[in-house]
């Protein structure tokens, strides 16, 4: 795929040299009806980093990953991308990023096949591209064997990976995952493993909220913890695959920024 | 028993949830209002079963007192159009809750409950809250029978006679249901789902030609009854079944029959809706493929541009889930009822191109609101990529509206020409009332899929009618297009009868409101609005 990539907001080309792009939140707030669900959130998501948010249930995770991939607005605050402020934040966003929702959202009436395509042509991905791309993601994932069926007849995991390859088919220089580990087997975790590691290493932001400390501690390289829709701490990972004494610390500090 | 009832108006109530939950965010939502939630959605579904109720006695009332002359010795085949409107209406309530219990996993969190006789469980919910409507379309036609000197008997006799109607209605959405959901390849159930719906569509036609020619010719349909064939069929052998005289031995042994048929309806249901339960339960699957990725499977071209891809998928989409596949067949059920009135009736020549104008208004604007139903209701769970994918609602609506306009036209189109070639209307006003038909329907479905688009993030677990809230609330949320759409015909209308009493004049003054009104509804909802450099004025740098 070219290394220059050309995105559109509504009815204007943008011309990028490359596909890294950041992130930068500052003071985001979201209520629904009278109780806030995210509290002046500030951070940061730079190009070739794997930023984990974690944080207990209903700490605001998922509200704040919807506000990131453009899927829900109505916040006050400012987020920008790249160095692009904007009103319209969520237009730049939905062509640059792929987002995998916790639930596996799909079209159950579609095969897996038919769905990819249909988002590969609105995506506007070429036909090379597009075959490459698919075919590297499910023999990765072991989707193979159900391309050919409704997505509808298909168990939770499986339909989880859909949604993955769904959200990476088109290259994004930003990845959001909300939850998107749950119901995998341990093969297709180690596979997502590996492509999150290839798109840290091409200079992508990627964003995962999870709960599994495993993940953060292997995986990522910040880490954000959320508590009761407020930013109860964030650190950089400076060292992964650590030893079970260092696991026990950052399980330690996890535990330091959501209680008490 | 209780409990089952309290669990049957659970699923309801959890429908009406579904519903709630595809237009409106209940995060953050206090204890309060989610108890006056409960209360709206268990008032919702009271209101929406006496409006049916209502609507049910009414149509019974009517249709009787309109053929009062002939109620006493034809009263049963003055009650078929009934009989057949209870199998149609059972039928597809049926399929309806039994789609929306599969999508939303209900019956899996029933399985785990210790209730015995699930099936059932599933039966008396829909019966409580939706079959038993039917009772309201049989039973009054009957009192007014009775009134005007028929057997009293008939009351009780009737009733049973409903419920039966709705226990095969249920058995045969049942049955449509667990067709659907078997295995077998994507091709071959798509192939199933389109056979069964020409199947639907065929069946209609037959009935409704059936009905409206019926009532002039009852004598030759009456001998028809008296086929020895038909005494094993329960709906048709009514005249058989019905003239009670408990003096007469032959009489008892007929009604000994008919309970029987009460008997083998039951079983039926039994069967059906065990073998609906199975299936939901199990789940369906399509065939696997080796776990090779072949050069078929990867023999997919991605397309340009946004339209087409749109139309392709929303067309499988439409083609492959039941009750979708059936609104969309909306302008057909309608103008085909009008082509036989054409055929069977007199009418005033001077009056037909206004008739016709308005008939064709309402037409679209009805199929209009379905579409906006059915090509909303498709999207299910993958209605977060319509966000995800698009910049704007604009793009979203503007593509939908392509889908549904080249859909509606290939069913339309032909229907329409058909209904002006009865109606007798000059060729050269053909293009204009079509045309502006056209203009009206994307109105209306421009209007009626922004209202259903926002704020619709939620996986939509409930498909079909019930999507987005009960038909009284869709009715009142979609308003305003359905009346923008009747507000320009009737203007039209008039204002050419003020004028002149010119077919040629109406016609035009209709096609270009509607043109103009269309042109200003795309301007300001469909095409985004550029400023003159180019460059949206919101984006800027830092």
């Amino acid at each position: 795929m070219s290394t220059e990539k050309r995105f559109i907001c509504t009815d204007t080309y943008i011309s990028l040299m490359m596909q890294n792009f950041s992130i930068h939140v500052r003071d985001i707030s979201k209520r629904f009806g009278k109780t806030f669900a995210l509290s002046s959130i500030s951070a940061d998501f730079e190009p070739g980093q794997i930023t984990a948010l974690l944080g207990p249930n209903g700490s605001g995770k998922t509200t704040f990953l919807r506000i990131l991939s453009g899927l829900l607005d109505g916040y006050t605050g400012e987020i920008s991308v790249s160095g692009y402020s904007s009103s319209n934040y969520s237009s730049i966003i939905k062509k640059i990023s792929g987002y995998v929702p916790d639930t596996p959202a799909l079209y159950d009436s579609l095969t897996p096949m038919e769905m990819f395509q249909y988002i590969g042509s609105i995506r506007g991905v070429e036909e090379k591209d597009f075959r490459e791309r698919i075919e590297k993601l499910c023999t990765s994932l072991d989707l193979d064997p159900y391309l050919e069926r409704f997505t509808g007849d298909l168990s939770f995991g499986i339909r989880q990976k859909i949604s993955i390859v769904s959200a990476l088919i088109h290259d994004p220089g930003i990845l959001i995952m909300d939850e998107s580990f749950n119901g995998l087997d341990p093969k297709s975790i180690g596979a997502v493993r590996d492509l999150l590691v290839e798109m840290e290493k091409n200079n992508r932001t990627v964003i995962l909220a999870t709960h599994s400390l495993e993940i953060v501690e292997n995986l990522c390289t910040n880490m954000i913890v959320l508590k009761e829709g407020k930013v109860a701490g964030q650190s950089r990972i400076y060292e992964r695959n650590r030893n079970l004494e260092e696991t026990a610390l950052l399980r330690k500090k996890y535990m330091g920024m959501t209680t008490g | 028993m209780k409990g089952k009832f309290a669990l049957a108006r659970e699923l309801f109530m959890e429908q009406r949830y579904y519903s709630h939950r595809s237009q409106n965010n209940n995060e953050g939502i206090s204890k309060d209002e989610v108890h006056a939630l409960r209360n709206k959605f268990s008032l919702s579904l009271l209101t929406n079963y006496f409006i049916y109720a209502f609507f049910f006695l009414m149509l019974s009332l009517i249709l009787i007192i309109d053929n009062s002359a002939r109620i006493k010795y034809e009263f049963y085949i003055i009650l078929i159009p009934l009989y057949l409107y209870v199998l149609a209406f059972s039928s597809y309530t049926t399929l309806s809750f039994l789609e929306y219990i599969k999508n939303s996993n209900s019956v899996r969190l029933l399985g785990i409950l210790p209730v015995r006789n699930q099936n059932l469980l599933l039966f008396l919910s829909w019966f409580t809250y939706s079959g038993s409507l039917g009772i309201f379309l049989l039973v009054p036609a009957t009192f007014i029978y009775v009134s005007q000197g028929g057997n009293a008997l008939e009351v009780p006799f009737q009733f049973v006679n409903a419920v039966t109607s709705i226990m095969l209605g249920y058995s045969l959405g049942s049955v449509i249901s667990n067709i659907r959901l078997s295995s077998g390849s994507v091709k071959g159930r798509a192939l199933r789902n389109v056979s069964r719906n020409a199947a639907i569509a065929i069946l209609f036609l037959l009935f409704y030609a059936g009905i409206s020619l019926l009532p002039n010719s009852g004598i030759l349909f009456s001998n028809f009854y008296r086929n020895p064939l038909f005494i094993y069929i329960p709906f048709i052998n009514f005249s058989y079944a019905f003239q009670i005289n408990i003096n007469s031995a032959v009489q008892m042994l007929q009604i000994i029959q008919y309970l029987l048929y009460v008997v083998v309806a039951y079983l039926v249901l039994k069967f059906a809706s065990m073998k609906g339960f199975r299936r939901i339960i199990e789940g369906s699957s399509t065939k696997r493929n080796s776990g090779i990725i072949t050069k078929h499977s990867l023999d997919r071209k991605t397309w340009s541009g946004h339209f087409r891809p749109s139309l392709i998928k929303d067309s499988k989409l439409i083609l492959r889930e039941s009750l979708p596949s059936l609104l969309v067949f909306t302008p057909l059920f309608l103008i085909f009822p009008y082509d036989i009135s054409l055929l069977s009736i007199s009418y005033s020549k001077a009056l037909i191109t206004p008739f016709m104008v308005i008939f064709s208004a309402t037409v679209s604007v009805i199929s209009a609101a379905c579409y906006s139903i059915a090509f909303m209701s498709v999207e299910s769970g993958g209605i977060q990529y319509l966000h995800l994918l698009f910049p704007d609602q604009k793009r979203v609506l503007m593509l939908k509206m392509f889908s549904s306009i080249f859909i509606f036209s290939i069913i339309y189109i032909p229907m329409a020409i058909s209904a002006l070639y009865i109606s007798g209307i000059p060729q050269l006003l053909w293009p204009g009332i079509i045309m502006s038909s056209v203009s009206l329907f994307a109105i209306t479905l421009t209007l009626s899929l922004k209202t259903l688009l926002q704020g619709s993030t939620n996986v939509l677990k409930v498909r079909g009618i019930s999507t987005f809230g009960t038909p009284a609330e869709i009715a009142l949320k979609l308003s305003p297009g359905p009346t923008l759409s009747i507000i320009i015909t009737i203007l039209s209308v008039y204002i050419s009868l003020l004028l002149s009493h010119s077919s040629e004049l109406m016609v035009g003054i209709w096609s270009f409101t509607s043109f103009s009104a269309l042109m200003v509804i795309i301007l300001k909802y469909c095409i985004p609005v550029k400023n003159l450099t180019g460059i949206r004025s919101d984006y800027s740098l830092h």
